[in-house]
């Protein structure tokens, strides 16, 4: 199935586009996606997305909605991943 | 020779023309350090209670600190500090820029103002010596040009100068204060008291530099944060967008506050988000003294407005203020009122969010075009908000009004316009929302400065979705455990408790929280191995985190010298309503949880029930001076009003 995942913050400009469709079997978790966008992507996407031995490092929802890594994935859904906004943002 | 401080505290008196240094020793700087510490400490110690903020006797404080100046990342930052005009009660506000180093290589660590000036003045400060001089020619201009006319005037273009535009010129009750033109003390109207005594500017050039104990290890402290600090996902954002990265996520987690915080979902964040910026703009980045992150953003633009990019660019804060806040999605209106703000030295915070104060008032009815100058001021009308920014900076007909503030606005106003006043303690809520954050919730509550954005790191930080990096870093203050983002029960105020004193001892010592805040790079053992490289002091993390309970405290005795019935530890009712849209519709702050939870907060910083530190508790911060303060009050203060 495909999952449409949209990229915001400096994901954006690490992995030089806006969207991208991401194929995850059925029934696959965000975790399953986001291991399927590395493998899409590449290194950049890993350098971006992932704290080398700490995991990921980006927030995300699911159709507009707050989700977490073991959410169950449908077709056609949409994945906003965004960078962390960290206190104290003047 | 002491090692990171001078030693020696500039007086000014602007009604005698008097100047003066004050002298301390070693103990003294190690007990309060510097930043908001030395500001607290001078305001109790000489300004009377109840003092007219625009009047002789309110006390203004620039104070670097022991290690501003220190050549590594971060070490950058000053504080102003005086009574509010804006709240009436403390007021503080930090930034970076190039001021805070060049004071403290001018032989200063801190300037004390008092007075009021006859005649408009600045003061030029230069390699120990210090003076008084004629600012009626520059009275009046813009800071671009008044920071020119002072660099000619005393033949150096790497004159450091700190000053006022239109708005603090014009009492604005939310001016502020720039330096370099685009890094502002942004908060607390400190630009008003400087218009009000009659002080353009503080020029300062120091030929100095920090005696530091152990150079060798503050290069490498340095050397390795350069290297290294783009492996925090958060400051390597920074670098690559600045805070403007923050607008397109907050509004996609569903926080971004929108229409005067009637949802956190805005239609526009898009078209207003630090991505679309960079796309759509030349934007550059620019960096504060020494700093290795560079998360400043400069703009430049042509069309359809001229935006000069020597006034920077917009950074989160005034991105939401004055775009979502008022329902504004356009970008170019969005950037120049920025522009306008930072010009004529206003905080963009309370700009944007007095604007859609009354943008929601006149979506009531409360106002009509009669009352707002024939401007259709309705949420979403970019060219209104662009033109109320200019007659607020000018106080010109209705912008007269909103130049109180919206507490002030909202009582002249009346008609039950202060429903839509959201302030704690007259300041202006910032783009943040506590109904999603809850510390946050209870930082605008606690705060002594008013509502205020930067008291802790924000609940987002520690939730389930946080990366784990941001709660490694944060386990030298006992966070250990993830926490749901709304919540305010024990074991989120236990992370408030030791976040608030961190966050303080960054405002007490002028750290930028980029670098040293508790999920961001520096880990606490070296700000530690930093702080006694530069000082030589055989300093504690102990001894740092009380410099952030000694800022609280101290705060928190000020205030109760006013005896303000401002001074309520409570939120604006729009706070306990629901959200109405988007990913986070329907959560709100539930009202018995939070008086619990701010009864709960006293007890943890052994406050009594009237919010006074208990006697032994400043006695624990070597304050027991402050007792004799308090003292006089003690008896006859009411309880502490939560609503």
């Amino acid at each position: 199935m495909k999952i449409r995942v949209k990229l915001l913050g400096y994901l954006r400009l690490e992995l030089g586009r806006k969207e991208m469709d991401v194929d995850a079997p059925p029934g696959a978790s965000i975790a399953e996606a986001l291991a399927r966008l590395l493998g899409q992507v590449g290194p950049e996407a890993e350098r971006a997305l992932v704290t080398p031995g700490r995991g990921y490092n980006v927030v995300f929802t699911l159709n507009g909605r707050v989700a977490d890594v073991t959410t169950l994935l449908s077709e056609g859904d949409e994945l906003t991943l965004f960078p962390p906004s960290a206190g104290g943002a003047r | 020779m002491p090692y990171g401080y001078n030693g020696k505290i500039l007086r000014v008196d602007l009604s005698s023309g008097q100047i003066s240094v004050d002298e301390h020793d070693d103990v003294w700087y190690r007990t309060y350090m510097g930043g908001a510490v030395v500001g607290a400490y001078y305001l109790l110690k000489e300004m009377p209670p109840k003092a007219d903020p625009y009047g002789p006797d309110n006390l203004l404080v620039f104070a670097a600190s022991a290690v501003v100046g220190a050549p590594m990342s971060g070490y950058n930052r000053f504080s102003v500090i005086s009574k509010s005009p804006l709240t009436g009660l403390i007021g503080d506000t930090e930034a970076a820029g190039f001021f805070g180093p060049e004071l403290k290589f001018a032989g200063f660590d801190a300037v004390v103002i008092r007075g009021v000036s006859a005649k408009p003045v600045y003061l030029w400060i230069h390699d120990g010596e210090a003076e008084i001089r004629d600012a009626c020619a520059i009275w009046g201009l813009e800071t671009k040009e008044s920071q020119t006319s002072i660099r000619e005037e005393l033949g150096d273009r790497q004159v450091r100068v700190a000053q006022i535009g239109p708005g603090g010129e014009n009492l604005v009750r939310f001016a502020n204060v720039t330096n370099e033109l685009n890094h502002f003390n942004g908060r607390t109207g400190m630009g008003a008291v400087m218009g009000a005594k009659k002080l353009k500017a503080i020029a300062v050039r120091g030929h100095g530099k920090v005696q530091l104990a152990n150079p060798e290890k503050v290069r490498e402290l340095g050397r390795y944060f350069a290297r290294t600090f783009k492996e925090n996902p958060d400051d390597r954002g920074l670098n690559l967008l600045g805070t403007s990265q923050y607008v397109a996520g907050q509004n996609a987690d569903g926080h971004l506050p929108t229409r005067n915080f009637q949802t956190g979902f805005f239609e526009g964040a898009e078209a207003i988000s630090g991505e679309t910026m960079h796309e759509k703009l030349e934007v550059s980045g620019d960096s504060c003294w020494g700093c290795s992150i560079r998360c400043k953003r400069v703009v430049k633009m042509e069309e359809p407005y001229v935006v000069d990019p020597a006034y920077g660019g917009p950074e989160y804060e005034g991105m939401a203020a004055l775009g979502s806040y008022c329902g504004v999605d356009d970008l170019p209106a969005m950037v120049k009122a920025n522009e306008l703000c930072n010009r004529y030295t206003m905080d963009c915070i309370s700009t944007g969010a007095t604007i859609a104060f009354a943008m929601e008032c006149y979506e009531h009815g409360i106002l009509t075009q009669a009352d707002t100058d024939g401007i259709d001021l309705r949420f979403g009308n970019a060219l209104a908000m662009l033109r109320m920014v200019e007659k607020i900076a000018r106080r010109d007909g209705f912008g007269d009004i909103l130049a109180d503030g919206v507490m002030r606005a909202a009582e002249r106003i009346g008609k039950g316009a202060e429903k839509y006043a959201l302030h704690c303690r007259g300041q202006e809520l910032p783009a943040h929302d506590g109904r999603v954050k809850g510390m946050l919730g209870i930082s605008y509550a606690v705060s002594p400065v008013g509502a205020d954005h930067v008291v802790v790191e924000h609940d987002t930080d520690f939730d389930f979705r946080a990366p784990q990096v941001f709660l490694d870093q944060a386990t030298p203050l006992g966070i250990l455990e993830r926490l749901p983002t709304s919540t305010i029960d024990n074991p989120k105020m236990r992370m408030f408790y030791y976040l608030q004193q961190h966050f303080s001892f960054m405002d007490t010592m002028c750290l930028c929280l980029f670098n040293f805040g508790p999920v961001r790079h520096f880990r606490m053992h070296e700000l530690v191995e930093g702080t006694q490289a530069i000082t030589g002091w055989e300093i504690s993390f102990l001894e740092i985190m009380n410099y952030g309970a000694r800022r609280v405290n101290m705060f928190r005795a000020f205030n109760i010298r006013e005896e303000s019935p401002i001074d309520r530890f409570w939120l604006p009712e729009r706070m306990f309503e629901p959200i109405r849209t988007g990913p986070r519709e329907g959560y709100k702050v539930d009202k018995e949880a939070f008086r619990k939870a701010i009864r709960n907060y006293f007890e943890m910083m052994n406050w009594d029930e009237k919010a006074f530190p208990r006697p032994m508790k400043l006695v624990e911060l070597d304050l027991d001076w402050v007792n004799d303060i308090l003292l006089p009050y003690r008896a006859t203060a009411p309880a502490a009003i939560l609503e």
